[in-house]
């Protein structure tokens, strides 16, 4: 054990990523869309970095790419790329082997794990996993890998000797990183959403334990109001975990984004000894938000942690034991509602570093002097003084290329510093251009009403109008004034800068879909569903009228009409009855359901809420026809 | 001696000790739980017991036990309903799955999720059985039986359309490594091939409902309310007319009237080594098709009295002070050296001291010994 932790060292591996809210036009054809317009050729978006320093001369940096599909070595010093390869679509993040021999990488377009020869780089296998992989992480032993499969909430088992996936855990919703505490053998798997269950209520994110010696899930722990998990990072003795979470307040009305405290953003302590229950504490100012935590860094002698804002183009320093005392005196009693208090920070925050854009990966030398921080949208690597928390270096992995609307919309949707106080990004309510599965109440219709479920903005090219009341024609109305005066509640953007920002969005890809054959061909389960979808007659025979046909209100490529109905749904809170026919392109994808996400299932659209038969007539449906209709919706 | 009588006596000595090995040991040392015990009801309807920790359900909810006390979850923490008929264990996660009344229960490290008819696509909330095999969650509901395939989040219910499915009454799922099979109110015995994606169905021959025309002619009876495949490859099923066994070319079916069978009337049926447990509503037996373990409560006394009735040889009473506490018995498990079995009066644990059986002269189903354990 001790050999595999020296090791691990001389490899210093620490946190990392990016939102993979870029994509392939191939999938994007495959569906119907228009092709992905963005040329990201020349770009890089540095997703993940770890320190390669098995060359007793000199370290040197891996860095994953994920707009141009390689690792890059680059030289410490100079950023000169030593060496690169491609090895997938889309790579999100990578773990070395205990014997310093192998990388891991995820590839989460592509759908795969790829194993690297870690001196040539060259790749040696690749393990096709289903089911966006993202966090990966080798067991203690060296036997196991664990890869967290975002879409299907599964934690994948894969034996390295065999490469065969042998176990497949269900995680939280949207498992997201992994990291493996190898003195304790315990894994932790944080989770990216809420579960749908939530809808209405606080959310909570879950952190998933697996006890490394039988691949077994061991424990739960639920942290209560955050959402978002991403980056995790653990003192040298295992004492305490890091976690990267938001802390949203999504059920009061946005009214308060002007009182500074609706999105608010920190990290959970945790003990994985249990000796103490999860504190969250805040990284933002009382004015001054720390929009998007992502990456997570630990130094060797645990010390300080580093946290970055992604959202403000910042990286946070962190006195981990100030935090420690803080979090004792929080759990004594002594700080009343710590979790949300804005103005402790000021106790363990020990730097607020300026660094490029969206930095959303981090890593430490071997020696623990130097912080690298992958900044994803400029294609830079930040170098940080760790004993004077000064930036001393910045490494430019790829110059600039010419003028990019796409990649200044990309910047805009990923960047807090327009919205009021820096609170949140567009990233914030839409992780990956998904969704954070929360409802808000936006109070121009009243506070306290029409309470709505956040939308999916992944492929809505074409899917308009927008918003569940169907009042916005299009996007630019979607993110203009309205984003100004009801969200972010600033002077938001100029009209250039919304066209590039709408240009970015009309781009984000649907995400890649684990329930559709990869020949596009439909299951024989969801070729009855499609019937289903398509019936013009009750299973009696008798004709059904247009408007109780699903494909009626749900035509078209993307399976909207863009009218507006009424389908049973009202509640009590809501001012009107009809609301906009959503488009069904990843569906899957986006629980909870209905307009005010009262739904965490499909099925419950029909079993719970559809009494009247308002929402198509479902009341004929055999429990048969049902399945075969979630298994058609779900492939869409 | 020559190589060739040395090889044939260690292969005689091997067979000899693995026989020893896989008959079942006597459980003579009994230890009841019941409410006053930490359970939270006395009707237990079924027991799961793994390396760390042993399951029972009840019709006040399941129960776990650690080796010193009981953890109850009922509908407050989430179950689907306080009626619980059934226990698996997923192999890979180690997550729990119940059956009851109301829904499937997935207890994962102290998450439960519940599937139930309106929120997944399990095809009816009364399910009386569950198991979990090579990635899927097998539910024997009332209204077919339901796959969940957990990797691949995607449900299929198997009933009367798209199966041989004489009535849609799914009692007990049970697999063998490979293939599933179902115990079905009323339609018999059906064996799932998950290669072909094929039904086979095993009816009684006969269709009669009060007796069995020809011996070991395939089921006794198509009412079945449990099933269970041993290492051997047999397949056990449990009715409420007789036990029947099928080693994929033959029947063996056993009534209590020609065998050592206490009653005809069973709960359950658990394979175990080479022994199948039988759960009946007047006792327990094991057999392994040619052996048979009897074990019966006396109610007058509270002691028991356990039977070993050896194909050859004679069939031998052993008197034990202490017994599980009813004999209306619903089901076992095994945990180490431990047997569980769930009665309708508590559950117990029986662990064996160390008492062997000697020969004894009647081996008769009619002998002195057997017709002691008969009502």
């Amino acid at each position: 054990m001790r050999t595999h932790a020296t090791s691990w060292h001389a490899w210093v591996a620490v946190t990392v990523v990016a939102t993979a809210n870029t994509g392939s036009s191939l999938l994007a054809q495959s569906r119907g869309q228009a092709p992905d317009e963005r040329d990201s050729s020349q770009r890089c978006g540095p997703t993940h970095i770890l320190v390669d320093s098995s060359n007793a001369n000199t370290e040197s940096l891996l860095v994953l790419c994920e707009k141009s599909g390689e690792i890059v070595r680059l030289d410490r010093d100079t950023g000169q790329v030593l060496n690169r390869q491609e090895i997938g679509e889309e790579p999100f993040s990578m773990t070395i082997g205990p014997d310093a021999g192998r990388i891991y990488a995820s590839c989460r377009r592509g759908q795969e794990v790829v194993e690297l020869d870690a001196t040539s780089l060259d790749v040696l296998r690749r393990f096709p996993l289903v089911g966006d992989p993202v966090g990966v992480a080798v067991s203690a032993d060296g036997s196991r890998l664990y890869v967290a499969l975002h879409s299907l909430d599964l934690v994948a088992v894969v034996d390295l000797e065999s490469g065969q996936v042998t176990k497949r855990l269900v995680a939280g919703n949207g498992p997201t990183m992994i990291t493996v505490l190898p003195e304790r053998r315990l894994v932790y798997v944080s989770n990216l959403l809420t579960p749908p269950e939530t809808a209405g209520r606080p959310p909570y994110l879950e952190l998933t334990v697996i006890d490394d010696e039988t691949a077994r899930i061991l424990d739960r722990i639920n942290l209560p109001n955050a959402n978002i998990g991403r980056w995790m990072a653990h003192t040298p003795d295992e004492a305490f975990l890091v976690v990267a979470i938001s802390r949203p307040k999504n059920l009061i009305p946005m009214a308060q984004v002007a009182r500074g405290w609706v999105v608010t953003n920190g990290f959970a302590l945790v003990s994985p000894d249990g000796r103490h229950p999860p504190v969250q504490l805040l990284v933002d100012q009382p004015n001054l938000g720390v929009a998007d935590p992502y990456a997570v860094a630990m130094t060797p002698d645990g010390r300080k942690f580093y946290l970055t804002g992604a959202g403000v183009d910042q990286v946070i320093a962190v006195d981990a034991e100030k935090a420690r005392q803080v979090m004792k005196e929080a759990l004594a009693g002594e700080i009343p509602r710590y979790a949300d208090h804005l103005g402790l920070s000021r106790r363990y925050v020990v730097a607020r570093i300026p660094v490029g854009a969206c930095p959303q990966s981090l890593a430490i030398g071997s020696k623990g002097n130097r912080l690298f921080v992958g900044n994803r949208l400029d294609d830079t690597i930040t170098v940080i003084d760790v004993a004077t928390d000064q930036v001393v270096q910045t490494l430019t992995i790829r110059e600039p290329t010419a003028d990019d609307r796409l990649a200044r919309g990309e910047k805009l949707f990923h960047n807090a510093k327009r919205a009021f106080q820096h609170q949140f990004s567009c990233v914030s309510c839409h992780p990956e251009g998904g969704v954070d599965g929360l409802q808000y109440d936006l109070e121009p219709d009243g506070i306290g009403l029409n309470i709505a479920d956040n939308r999916n903005m992944r492929a809505v090219r074409g899917t308009g109008p927008f918003k569940w009341n169907g009042k916005n024609p299009d996007i630019a109305t979607q993110c203009g004034t309205r984003t100004a005066k009801w969200i972010v509640r600033t002077g938001w953007l100029s009209s250039t800068q919304v066209v590039e920002l709408v240009e970015y969005i009309r781009s984000i890809p649907a995400a890649f879909n684990p329930y559709r054959r990869p020949d596009g061909r439909l299951t024989r389960a969801q070729r009855r569903g499609k019937k289903v979808f398509e019936r013009t007659t009750l299973n009696n025979g008798t004709p059904l009228p247009d408007r109780d046909r699903c494909d009626y209100c749900h035509s078209g490529p993307y399976h909207t009409n863009g009218r507006k109905f009424d389908v049973g749904t009202r509640g009590p809170r809501d001012t009107d009855g009809e609301f906009d026919s959503a488009h069904l392109i990843n569906l899957f994808d986006a629980p909870p359901y209905l307009h005010d996400g009262r739904a965490p299932t499909l099925e419950e659209i029909w079993t719970v809420y559809n009494r009247e038969d308002k929402h198509g007539v479902s009341s004929d449906w055999t429990k048969q026809q049902l399945n075969d209709l979630m298994e058609y919706l779900k492939s869409l | 001696m020559s190589n060739r009588h040395v090889k044939t006596t260690i292969l005689l000595a091997g067979l000899a000790a693995s026989t020893a090995l896989a008959r079942p040991p006597i459980y003579d040392q009994w230890t009841t739980f019941s409410v006053k015990d930490g359970i939270p009801s006395d009707k237990v309807f079924c027991v799961y017991a793994a390396d760390d920790f042993v399951w029972i359900g009840t019709d006040h909810g399941a129960a776990r036990y650690d080796g010193t006390g009981w953890r109850i979850l009922s509908p407050k923490d989430g179950l689907a309903h306080q009626a619980v008929l059934g226990i698996a264990r997923d192999p890979d996660s180690g997550d729990m799955w119940f059956a009851t009344m109301g829904g499937l229960s997935r207890y994962s490290a102290g998450r439960m999720d519940t599937f139930t008819q309106l929120n997944s696509g399990l095809a009816n909330n009364v399910v009386y059985g569950v198991t979990i095999q090579n990635g899927e969650v097998w539910a024997a509901t009332a209204a077919g039986a339901s796959q969940y395939e957990i990797a691949k989040d995607r449900w299929t219910i198997h009933d009367d359309t798209n199966s041989p499915m004489h009535e849609i009454w799914c009692y007990s799922a049970a697999g063998d490594g490979k293939r599933i099979y179902l115990g079905v109110w009323g339609g018999g015995l059906l064996e799932w091939d998950p290669a072909r994606r094929r039904w086979k169905d095993y009816r009684d021959p006969d269709g009669e409902m009060e007796i069995d025309l020809f011996r070991d002619d395939g089921l006794v009876h198509d009412i079945l309310t449990g099933v269970a495949c041993d290492r051997n490859g047999i397949v056990w099923a449990g009715s409420y007319f007789g036990l029947s066994s099928y080693d994929g070319r033959k029947w063996r079916n056993f009534l209590d009237h020609d065998s050592p069978l206490i009653s005809n009337f069973i709960n359950a049926v658990t394979a175990h080594g080479d022994f199948c447990w039988i759960a009946t509503d007047d006792g327990l037996n094991a057999t392994n098709r040619a052996d048979w373990w009897s074990y019966r409560r006396n109610e007058k006394t509270g002691r028991g009295v356990v039977v070993w009735t050896p194909r050859r040889g004679e069939a031998e009473t052993i008197n034990i002070d202490s017994i599980f506490p009813h004999n209306y018995v619903l089901g076992t498990a095994f945990q180490k050296n431990a047997i569980w079995v769930a009665t309708e009066k508590g559950v117990a644990r029986g662990t064996p001291s160390g008492l062997r059986t000697a020969a004894a002269r009647d081996v008769s189903p009619n002998s002195k010994a057997n017709k002691a354990l008969k009502r």
